[in-house]
């Protein structure tokens, strides 16, 4: 049955009709919205941009709207990072991915580490061809950099992090890093005032990935988009989860995520949701901020494309592999292991991140360490040890860390792996299947990725 | 249409000349055959259609409590019509845009690169059907019993790029009869077609379901069990209706033509015998093997489709290792995992089922229309299986699972193995208890996704089981989610009456939403 949506959420239709699709129409958008109340939470006059320090990264709490893969406008709040008022027709509500160094220096880049060559598209690129294993190729050690998407930033063991946090709404608002205290505690700034500009700085946590949020309301101002990811790593060992962890090719950061129209149109008008009142009922569901064909890289906005190929869409060469150890390969230089993706659930769903073509290996959850020996069931059921899955539970506000293996898929017939001539191309989706819409349908419209084994190079020789 | 040139055609031997004509005469004849069989196929939809709309009314006319009170039908959906307008580009691209027509429409493409075409004679389905255009190239309507050339032979799946995203969700590449690439001789070969019944549930409620059918499992749900062994070849041919489906073969891992996804590959019309070979184990290496408990299932509209009850059982036994033989009356779960009594093998599936999304239609959602796919409203809690030794065959039958035997350890019988497939949206936790209710250990897990849990801690050597490394991981209760399987061994320390409750869970809250308690017999 169709739902009824709230005035506040501007329908695919109604952008049509006013021509606004290509534009999004962001500048019109008052004009098009005669019903929404006066009483917008938004200040006017809003501050001005904070002045820069060195060391320090500013986060700007804004509203604005976001076009959804269906092209509906819905209200969100986010960190951004510059300064923006609701109607902004480019409202900065997610942080462009920034890297902070041991040596104190805060570096908005895309990629990681800083001085190692960028994979084309997203894909590294072999050392050559597996003389011993034919249809194959040796993978590089330590060399490839990995692309971000934005939320993200990159903290490297040793770096003091300090967040300077401005608030531009009207009700406060707070961040909280969960889990980076010495003790696994929380690190909070506590609630900021409307205006107001709060600092929380601390030192690097141990290496691993990190969700930071506005706790306020919870789950609410989360789902409407305060949240965003702290990824720690060693600075001595970039292409290891940690000391003694997994090595890697490349690595990808998978943020879930899913937007509640309804919440969103009911904080629009300046009422505050009340999550048992009205039960979140998710209208769209993100990876890295994209649906469906967006996530897929398969627009016609070749920006997009390439993004969500650099930033989602992993890819790689196939290899020989041993789950046992993820470390260095036959000869110096090689590595004998796959690509990490650090799974990563701020929203409210509970999501099955299901693999087609590779069963991956789940090495920890929530920065602990799965063992590979001496593994248990724990209290709530979850089989505690490293192991292989096709389908990985990834519940809210939880945080795992997976190594595809970028492999031969074991079950392909001989004849049809030996004749491969290009690309082949496997889905990834959440298996709780209502995430696979967009506004109730158009499936495959929700949280959806794809990887691709990459096929043979024409001429490549051992 | 042939894409080659002149001159090239002039190259060619009389001989090659005499044969292209022949091919051009079979493939004429083949689409004359293919356009009979679809007009006969398209009266036949349009009467199903006609008689499962006027059995929808007779149900909504007598469903009464215990059943559940059915929520309003959504309201008359635009079709899925794609009014498809490719261009003769380089790049292969098929633009389309949704209309509210009711008949679908559309334009042949002149694309270089295999595209679909929808069918103009097809119009009882409110879905577009779309046959592949024949071209010289390899093409996807090539006789299914040749072997292509695999240069070309592929679908540019992903190649295309859409205008919006109900473009992409209306316009799946859709082929008649795909071929199977290098088709070899099956160990195990099935046909299944699609088929749509009401099915009373073991509450008594009724639904409209939809599942897989061959001939021992005649319009039952779910669908067929299947059985393969390591290393055999497996053919399984679908022969879709009332629209194009797929069979997704969850946890296999084939080539992206056989595994069954529309965006990757393709939705199949006709018919396709996808193929694979499931990966042979090796004993104490973590890195081979496909032995375990999988399942298949339709991923086109999958959200609908596997609600509708699209999907089966898949078991793979592992090939026999000379050092790991096997007891008569026992098979091994993995190459060298522990054997287990064959009699009392038993398959568990959670299923919970939103009466509202069984009065919808194969393509609902599709065009654009809000079909209310993301809300899943579950009003009925099943647990399907049983013994996998003593599945009813028959027709019309649903499979439910209302008690499970377990052998007593220590006793003279191998343990008894319950795989568990989880066939819902939902998280879901699974509590053995004794007959007091007080959680009893009796579960070991052995496997997940058809891997076994196996001590990978010392690299270069041998990865015993984890029973095998003295840590067996045993547990009371298993806490898992959409699509996950798990296979455990059942040890009731004693004779006696246990229980296995089944606990549905919501997906955002975490609050309870239903239970199903099955006993368990220890003997």
């Amino acid at each position: 049955m169709a739902e009824q949506l709230p005035p506040e959420i501007l329908a695919r239709g109604d952008l049509l009709k006013l021509g606004a699709a290509a534009g999004l129409g962001f500048a019109a958008l008052p004009l098009v919205q005669p019903s929404a109340p006066r009483n917008r939470v938004a200040r006017t006059p809003v501050p001005l941009a904070l002045a820069a320090q060195p060391g320090v990264l500013d986060l700007y709490i804004n509203e604005g709207y976001l076009k959804m893969v269906d092209d509906t406008l819905v209200y969100h709040r986010g960190f951004g990072s510059r300064p923006t008022d609701v109607d902004d027709p480019s409202p900065s509500l997610t942080m462009d991915p920034t890297v902070i160094t041991v040596a104190g220096d805060v570096i908005p880049s895309r990629s990681y580490p800083l001085e190692a060559p960028l994979p084309p598209r997203g894909t590294p690129a072999p050392l050559r061809a597996d003389a011993a294993n034919p249809g194959q190729f040796l993978i590089r050690r330590n060399y490839w950099a990995s692309y971000f998407p934005a939320r993200t930033i990159i903290a490297e063991l040793g770096s003091s992090i300090r967040l300077r946090v401005q608030n531009r709404l009207g009700k406060p608002h707070t961040l909280t890093v969960f889990g980076a205290g010495t003790d696994g505690g929380d690190l909070t700034t506590g609630p900021v005032a409307p205006d107001a500009v709060a600092t929380l700085d601390f030192p690097c946590p141990r290496p691993g990935t990190y969700i930071f949020a506005d706790p306020t309301n919870a789950p609410v101002e989360r789902v409407l988009g305060l949240f965003g990811v702290l990824v720690v790593m060693d600075p001595e060992h970039q292409w290891d989860i940690a000391e003694d962890l997994a090595t890697f090719e490349r690595q990808w950061v998978w943020i879930c995520h899913c937007v509640e129209s309804r919440w969103a149109s009911m904080e629009a008008a300046g009422q505050t949701v009340d999550p048992v009142q009205t039960p979140a009922l998710p209208r769209y569901f993100t990876l890295n901020g994209r649906s469906g064909f967006e996530s897929l890289g398969i627009t016609f906005d070749d920006t997009v494309n390439l993004a969500t190929e650099e930033e989602t869409l992993i890819s790689g060469y196939p290899r020989q592999l041993d789950v046992r150890q993820f470390g260095e390969g036959t000869e110096a230089g090689t590595l004998r292991g796959g690509q990490l993706v650090r799974l990563i659930n701020p929203g409210i769903c509970l999501h099955q991140m299901h693999f087609h073509g590779n069963h991956i290996w789940t090495v920890r959850r929530n920065n602990i360490d799965w063992p590979r020996h001496e593994g248990f069931v724990d209290n709530e059921g979850h089989v505690v040890l490293q192991q292989w899955e096709d389908v990985v539970e990834l519940a809210q506000m939880d945080t795992k860390d997976c190594i595809i293996p970028i492999k031969r898929p074991p079950d392909a017939i001989d004849p049809v792996w030996f004749a491969r001539t290009g690309d082949w191309v496997y889905p990834m989706h959440c298996h709780a299947e209502p995430s696979q819409t967009a506004a109730g349908g158009m499936y495959p419209g929700g949280l959806v990725a794809h990887w691709t084994l990459k096929g043979p190079i024409p001429g490549a020789t051992p | 249409m042939s894409i080659f040139s002149r001159k090239r055609s002039e190259r060619r031997s009389s001989r090659r000349s005499i044969r292209a004509i022949e091919r051009a005469q079979e493939v004429a004849e083949r689409r004359r055959r293919e356009e009979e069989r679809r007009r006969e196929a398209a009266e036949r939809r349009r009467r199903e259609e006609e008689r499962r709309r006027a059995a929808a009314a007779e149900r909504r006319r007598r469903r009464s409590s215990p059943k559940p009170s059915v929520s309003s039908k959504p309201s008359a959906s635009p079709s899925a019509s794609a009014s498809a307008t490719a261009t003769a580009g380089a790049t292969p691209s098929a633009t389309a845009s949704a209309t509210q027509s009711a008949t679908p429409t559309a334009t042949a493409s002149e694309s270089v690169t295999p595209s679909a075409t929808a069918d103009p004679t097809v119009t009882a389905e409110p879905t577009t059907t779309a046959e592949a255009t024949a071209t010289a190239e390899p093409t996807v309507t090539a006789e299914p019993t040749e072997q292509p050339d695999p240069v070309g032979g592929v679908e540019p799946v992903l190649h295309h790029r859409f205008q919006s995203q109900v473009d992409f969700s209306s316009d799946q590449l859709e082929v008649e009869n795909p071929v199977t690439e290098f088709l070899q001789t099956p160990a195990v070969a099935v046909d299944f077609d699609f088929h749509s019944r009401d099915l009373v549930m073991d509450d008594g409620a009724e639904f409209e379901m939809w599942s897989f059918e061959d001939d021992q499992y005649e319009r039952g749900f779910p669908g067929p069990t299947l059985r393969v062994q390591e290393g055999k070849v497996f053919h399984a041919t679908v022969h879709p209706s009332k629209g194009p489906h797929t069979i997704h073969w969850h946890g296999m891992e084939p080539d992206p033509r056989n595994d069954g996804v529309g965006h990757t590959s393709f939705e199949v019309d006709g018919q396709y015998t996808y193929q694979m070979q499931p990966e042979p184990g090796r004993p104490g290496d973590p890195n081979y093997g496909a032995a375990g408990t999988y399942f298949y299932h339709c991923h086109v509209n999958t959200p609908l489709h596997v609600q509708m009850g699209m999907f089966g059982p898949l078991v793979i036994d592992p090939v026999v290792h000379p050092a790991y033989p096997v007891s008569p009356g026992a098979r091994r779960a993995f190459v060298d995992g522990p054997e287990y009594d064959i009699d009392t093998e038993a398959l568990l599936a959670p299923y919970s089922l939103d009466p509202r999304w069984h009065e919808m239609n194969h393509a609902d959602g599709l065009s654009g229309e809000d079909a209310g796919l993301n809300r899943f409203e579950p009003e009925h809690f099943y647990v399907l299986g049983g013994e996998l030794a003593r599945r009813p065959a028959g027709k019309e039958v649903v499979w439910s699972l209302s008690s499970l035997r377990a052998n007593v350890k220590g006793g003279p019988k191998k343990p008894t193995l319950l795989r568990t497939l989880n066939a819902n949206y939902l998280p879901t936790t699974l509590i053995f208890t004794d007959a007091d209710g007080t959680e009893a250990r009796i579960a070991e897990l052995i496997s997940h996704d058809g891997r076994p849990f196996r001590d990978t801690s010392v690299p270069n050597v041998p990865a015993p089981s984890c029973r095998d490394a003295g840590y067996p991981l045993t547990a009371s209760r298993l806490a898992y989610g959409a699509a996950e399987r798990f296979d455990m061994l059942l040890h009731p320390p004693t004779a006696g009456r246990y229980y296995l409750r089944v606990q549905w869970e919501d997906w955002v809250t975490g609050a309870l939403l239903g239970t199903r308690t099955i006993p368990i017999d220890a003997t």
